[in-house]
């Protein structure tokens, strides 16, 4: 335990504790100095006490402790050196670019609003997906090859391009090209749920063949037709074990919702990535990047709790499917 | 047990299957009369669950056709879906809807397919549990039941179609020996109920039980059809004996 607790104060006090209220003076400071030495040694310490310890002590706790110990010991060690390395460049340079906050401040009207613009891409475009992800995936699934092509055909299209070049097509190319009255943030919706059908398609196709052949059979025995043994018995088993790749996926789409960025969006429709990349033009500062960034883990990691929270919800309500 | 010689619930004329290269089924003639209990026996891969399976159309014969009551299953202008609901069918292992409890196992075909009121399902559903000794675990999961219990709601799933012929494709065979008992002594029940049954076994003492008639298959041909005593005491085809010796 000893030797836990010191590993763990190592890595506290290189973190923790800054003694000024200056971010540059504090990171140059002496009194920071003293801590990360002390850090070194203590680490060091913590992870030659617990190597050496390790295989002497009487239970599998205390073993654990000590292992847990030394390798704390040895990421603080392995953070200080780095953290050493830092304060020894120009700390005051890379304050200045990636820690004003102070010239955000007449951005955040617009920084919320850009953060709802993503959120509303990412939710709108994967709708879409879903949608056509699950006629397209039956499709996939048909025994006759007529039905099955054009869907194959389609998913590989919508797979096999880049995304970056479906948003230019579609936008430059036809909305502007053919003259068709959609605006740039409308394509991006149109293009991001086709693209994130494709991707769909596949997880509910894998999702469908997972679940054993003897359920289609059984609901086909008690007189369901195909497409009622789908509804009820198929799909409301695999829509559980697809969570975890479909919540994959609609991260996915989140981030890559930056890419209509490039479309040209005006004021009003700017996502996260547009505004960051304004927001820099006019101060020349990348603290907007890490603004930007914060935005974008703002959505994404709720989203993932979220669905996990879901995920657990629906396993527990049943015994008997998937792991 | 007596053979009801009210006529006959299913005819089988000249089966033939193909499973790509492989020959099921070669030519299989079959008739099942209503109130009899058909066994089919008979080594692994000689067909009879694809026999089986043929008489509800599970499996489409390549050549020939499956008449019930008269119908025939095989005409794509047969209604399908409405022969199956009078023709239950239990399988080896189980099919129950894990997502489902074991009530809404059997509610669920009919409220959806025979279109009963919520009310009128629940009631048939929980009759029908009670029937096979688990009207007290109706809404537990499949998961949260033993094998043996699974299939005697996989039964009951079946029965509360009221169906006219009951399928069993080798229901014991998953299960752990000492579960097998509960599960047989439904299927007695019903045998002794008046229901027509097939049923594909590798439980001979149940097929000598049980059975009214007994049929033994092998390499997709019906090689020996007699009466339980007969067939299990003067086996008259060399294969038969065999078989026989091995499994008795």
């Amino acid at each position: 335990m000893a030797v836990f607790f010191a590993g763990s104060v190592g890595v506290a006090t290189s973190f923790g504790w800054t003694p000024s209220a200056s971010l540059t003076e504090a990171i140059t400071s002496g009194a920071q100095r003293t801590v990360l030495v002390a850090t070194v040694a203590l680490g060091l310490a913590a992870a030659l006490a617990g190597a050496a310890t390790y295989r002497r002590l009487p239970s599998k706790p205390s073993r654990e402790g000590a292992f847990t110990g030394a390798v704390l010991g040895l990421q603080a060690v392995a953070l200080a050196g780095f953290y050493w390395w830092f304060r020894s460049g120009d700390v005051e340079v890379f304050a200045r670019n990636f820690f004003e906050f102070s010239l955000l401040g007449e951005f955040w009207t617009r920084f919320f609003r850009a953060a709802g613009n993503t959120v509303v891409l990412a939710l709108s475009g994967e709708a879409i997906g879903i949608v056509i992800g699950l006629v397209l995936s039956v499709f996939a699934l048909s025994q006759r090859r007529v039905v099955r092509a054009p869907a194959r055909l389609y998913i590989n299209f919508f797979r096999g391009t880049p995304l970056l070049w479906q948003l230019s097509f579609f936008f430059f190319g036809i909305a502007l090209g053919l003259r068709i009255n959609l605006s740039a943030y409308e394509v991006a919706i149109l293009v991001l749920g086709l693209n994130a059908g494709a991707y769909t398609a596949e997880i509910f196709r894998a999702g469908i063949q997972s679940i054993e052949r003897g359920q289609f059979e059984a609901a086909r025995s008690l007189g369901m037709g195909y497409f009622k043994a789908l509804r009820l018995v198929i799909l409301p088993q695999a829509f559980r074990r697809v969570i975890p790749p479909l919540t994959n996926e609609f991260v996915i789409l989140i981030k890559d919702t930056s890419l209509v960025a490039f479309l040209g969006l005006t004021l009003k429709e700017q996502e996260l990535l547009a505004l960051g990349r304004d927001i820099f033009q006019q101060t020349f500062n990348s603290t907007a990047f890490l603004a930007t960034a914060a935005g974008y883990l703002a959505v994404t990691l709720p989203m993932i709790r979220l669905v996990n929270m879901l995920e657990r919800r629906l396993r527990s309500g049943l015994t008997g499917i998937g792991a | 047990m007596a053979v009801n010689a009210n006529g006959t619930l299913v005819r089988l004329e000249g089966v033939h299957k193909w499973f790509g290269d492989l020959y099921a089924l070669r030519g299989v003639d079959l008739e099942v009369r209503a109130g009899e209990v058909l066994v089919v026996i008979g080594p692994s891969g000689s067909g009879k669950s694809t026999l089986l399976r043929t008489i509800n159309v599970l499996e489409e014969p390549t050549e020939g056709r499956v008449l019930f009551e008269g119908r025939d299953l095989t005409d794509v202008r047969c209604d399908l879906n409405r022969a199956r609901t009078e023709i239950g069918m239990v399988f080896q292992s189980f099919n129950l809807f894990p997502h489902k409890t074991a009530l809404a196992n059997i509610t669920l075909a009919l409220r959806t397919v025979l279109g009963l009121s919520k009310d009128e399902a629940r009631e048939r559903a929980l009759a029908q549990l009670r029937e096979v000794g688990l009207a007290d675990r109706a809404h537990a999961h499949p998961g949260q039941l033993s094998g043996g219990q699974q299939q005697r709601v996989a039964i009951a799933r079946a029965l509360a179609m009221k169906p006219k012929l009951m399928l069993f494709d080798e229901v014991t065979s998953a299960l752990d020996p000492e579960l097998v008992k509960e599960v047989l002594d439904v299927m007695k029940r019903l045998a002794a109920g008046g229901m027509t049954m097939v049923v594909v076994t590798h439980e001979m003492g149940f097929a000598r039980e049980v059975g009214d008639r007994v049929i033994f298959m092998d390499h997709g041909r019906i090689v020996e059809e007699a009466s339980p005593e007969e067939l299990f005491e003067h086996p008259r085809e060399e294969r038969c004996r065999q078989f026989l010796s091995q499994v008795l």
